[in-house]
């Protein structure tokens, strides 16, 4: 399956102040949640939801399980994953922000060595609007169409979700695919999910400063993506060796600024903006 | 966290890495004895090209060393005043080697990076440093760096093991000296630690945590955003409209009246600041509790330098209201903040001076001493990271 599918979905920490919240913002959006897991209160209900101990309990009960939300504290999300993985579910998304690097890498290595797809950590996961939201942004700027919207950035995909729904271009799906600096989902595999999506016919890819990924995003775009892409990398004022909110927004070596991006993207022929306002004129 | 080359050394010698003997001095009337000279006395600050700026002296006497160690613990080296000097055991080597383990972002991978010519010149022989899959380290390190296996492999199983258990991003050995009978001694040692590890790191150099204050740029329009992408954006718009941002914050969602004032309060501090926007997207956060924040600002910040606000999102109509009744006008979007606010900066002059002062250390990236691995592998897309807040 892949993100586009409406998913049946387990909330791991479904009982904390955030999980809870969250939780009913998916169920309102569309999103199949059956159950919710946190460790020691197996048995009470939130939202009207069974939750259970662990998630084999969780799978067992609800054997359609196939996707997990996570909001458990950044110390426990490393067994969080593992234990999603090991139940044999398919897709996670981990919402949870502050968790070790050597915990990220540790999550990604296991999600591939299993084939288990993983968004996050530290992002706002994503939405197929009209069909299932799996992570925290707002349904209520969104609207169903064939634009796709990857984003490190968690508000600047709510900021674009929102003006593109005012001009009346529709969304096939928003995916925030997180800040910190070693993702589960790339780019490079998010823009392979949206190009073999039917559904999608444009994409808008926003990137920031740090790293490299936006680069080996382009060169797979040239390569591999036949749809239109627009592309916006922010962080142009940012000067080196800060970290700029995200962990994994800093400029370390001259390729990971805004304006080497830039360039870079544009050469491999992707419409690129300066700025916000620029990008949304040109949709 | 960026470590001082002492506490990266201490960390080293827990893991059995071997380095000079050594002593810590934090004044020049308490002198250890004894002392094997000559040494090096080493200032003690987290920035590169130590070097270059005095702060790493030869000594050969002991007579010499008290006026040695004030004059580095009077040195200011890129706005770091040292509080503690290194005095260490002048090693002979025959050789300069260049060792380092890095989590490499782009290729989700923990790596090593070696070149058989370390020690200063490696920015010179950036084309010289390999990298090397971990798995690959035993077999390919010792030829190219040329050195015993016998000797390096203790040493490559400290390093990793000292990455992996205090949860680094950076651990950079240059230069690694060879000594005559071929053993292998860290020399220098620069070492970056993740900070989301702070709650399993407990014995680590933590600063204070300062939560989260404003970023300074040097110029003269203040900025407050939510989300760290969105305030970048904001910044971004700034410069290319032809102005130039004060700071860069990323108030977070659900803020409320108290951090709100708060963050207003430190960019008003920030100098030259002539005029602050606040762009904010409310998708889970809700205006009108920002809007609630800017009406009591307004009451209890009797300096406040002009607000140009866009507000959009979530209960934007309510905010709105809210404003209006408190006779504080919106604007209709980011663009006419920034023109505004460019206007208001016109009579203000603009304070160049703090822009370097603020500059978080990189540290490597200037050394002459310790070089960037940075810069060494930017060919394979090396990095460098550290971090503090929320990608939502």
């Amino acid at each position: 399956m892949t993100l586009f599918d409406k998913p049946t979905v387990l909330v791991q920490g479904i009982t904390g102040h955030h999980g809870a919240f969250h939780t009913k913002g998916m169920v309102e959006a569309g999103t199949n949640i059956v159950a919710g897991v946190t460790p020691g209160k197996g048995g009470q209900e939130v939202h009207g939801l069974p939750v259970f101990s662990s998630v084999s309990d969780a799978k067992s009960a609800f054997p359609d399980l196939n996707t997990s939300v996570v909001f458990v504290p950044a110390a426990f999300a490393k067994n969080a994953v593992v234990e999603v993985v090991d139940a044999g579910i398919e897709q996670i998304v981990v919402i949870t922000e502050g968790i070790p690097v050597h915990d990220a890498l540790f999550m990604h290595e296991y999600c591939t060595s299993h084939d288990v797809t993983l968004v996050g950590p530290n992002c706002p996961g994503l939405i197929v609007p009209g069909s299932h939201k799996l992570g925290i942004i707002a349904a209520h700027i969104t609207s169903p169409g064939s634009t796709a919207i990857i984003s490190r950035s968690g508000t600047l995909t709510y900021e674009l979700a929102d003006a593109l729904t005012k001009k009346g271009i529709g969304q096939s799906i928003i995916l925030g695919i997180g800040g910190d600096p070693v993702p589960g989902m790339s780019f490079v595999d998010a823009l392979k999910m949206v190009e073999a999506n039917t559904q999608t016919e444009q994409i808008i890819m926003v990137g920031e400063i740090g790293g490299t990924t936006e680069q080996l995003a382009a060169d797979y775009i040239a390569e591999h993506v036949s749809k239109p892409v627009h592309g916006l990398i922010v962080g142009h004022a940012a000067p080196a060796g800060q970290t700029f909110g995200h962990a994994g927004a800093i400029v370390g070596t001259d390729s990971e600024s805004a304006s080497a991006k830039t360039e870079y993207l544009r050469q491999k022929g992707i419409q690129m903006s300066a700025t916000l306002d620029e990008l949304i004129s040109q949709l | 966290m960026n470590l001082l080359e002492h506490q990266a050394k201490s960390l080293l010698t827990e893991h059995g890495a071997p380095v000079p003997r050594s002593w810590l001095v934090r004044d020049s009337s308490t002198i250890p004895d004894p002392l094997s000279f000559p040494l090096v006395a080493k200032s003690q600050v987290p920035v590169g090209g130590r070097g270059k700026a005095g702060g790493i002296v030869n000594v050969d006497t002991r007579e010499a060393l008290p006026m040695v160690i004030d004059q580095i613990l009077a040195l200011d080296i890129k706005g770091h005043r040292p509080s503690s000097v290194l005095l260490e055991e002048k090693l002979e080597g025959s050789r300069e080697l260049y060792l380092a383990l890095r989590l490499n972002r782009d290729a989700r991978r923990i790596e090593w990076l070696a070149s058989p010519s370390g020690g200063i010149d490696i920015e010179t022989n950036a084309s010289s440093v390999e990298t090397v899959a971990l798995d690959d380290g035993a077999a390919t390190l010792p030829s190219i760096l040329g050195v015993e296996e016998a000797a390096l492999s203790p040493l490559t199983k400290a390093l990793l093991e000292t990455f992996k258990a205090s949860d680094l991003m950076l651990l950079e050995i240059n230069p690694l000296i060879e000594l005559s009978d071929k053993s292998l001694v860290c020399a220098d040692a620069k070492i970056l630690v993740d900070d989301n590890a702070r709650f399993r790191q407990p014995t680590l150099p933590w600063p204070e945590v300062s939560g989260n204050p404003p970023k300074p740029l040097g110029g003269t329009i203040g900025c407050i955003a939510n989300g760290a992408g969105m305030a970048m954006s904001t910044m971004d718009t700034i410069v290319a409209a032809g102005g130039k941002p004060a700071n860069f914050l990323d108030i977070g969602g659900g803020t409320g009246e108290k951090e709100f004032m708060t963050a207003l309060r430190q960019i008003m501090e920030l100098p030259g600041v002539s005029s602050i926007i606040v762009n904010i997207f409310a998708g889970i956060s809700r205006c009108d509790e920002i809007a609630r924040g800017i009406i009591a600002a307004r009451e209890q910040l009797p300096a406040l330098p002009p607000l140009f606000i866009r507000l959009e999102g979530t209960n934007r109509d309510i905010a709105v209201q809210l404003l209006t009744d408190a006779g504080i006008t919106i604007e209709p979007n980011l663009a006419t903040c920034i023109q505004k606010a460019l206007q208001a900066s016109q009579a203000a002059p603009l304070d160049t001076s703090v822009e370097e002062a603020s500059v978080f250390p990189t540290g490597a990236r200037q050394d002459n001493q310790s070089i960037s691995v940075e810069r060494a592998s930017e060919m394979d897309g090396g990095e460098k990271m550290t971090n503090t807040g929320s990608g939502r």
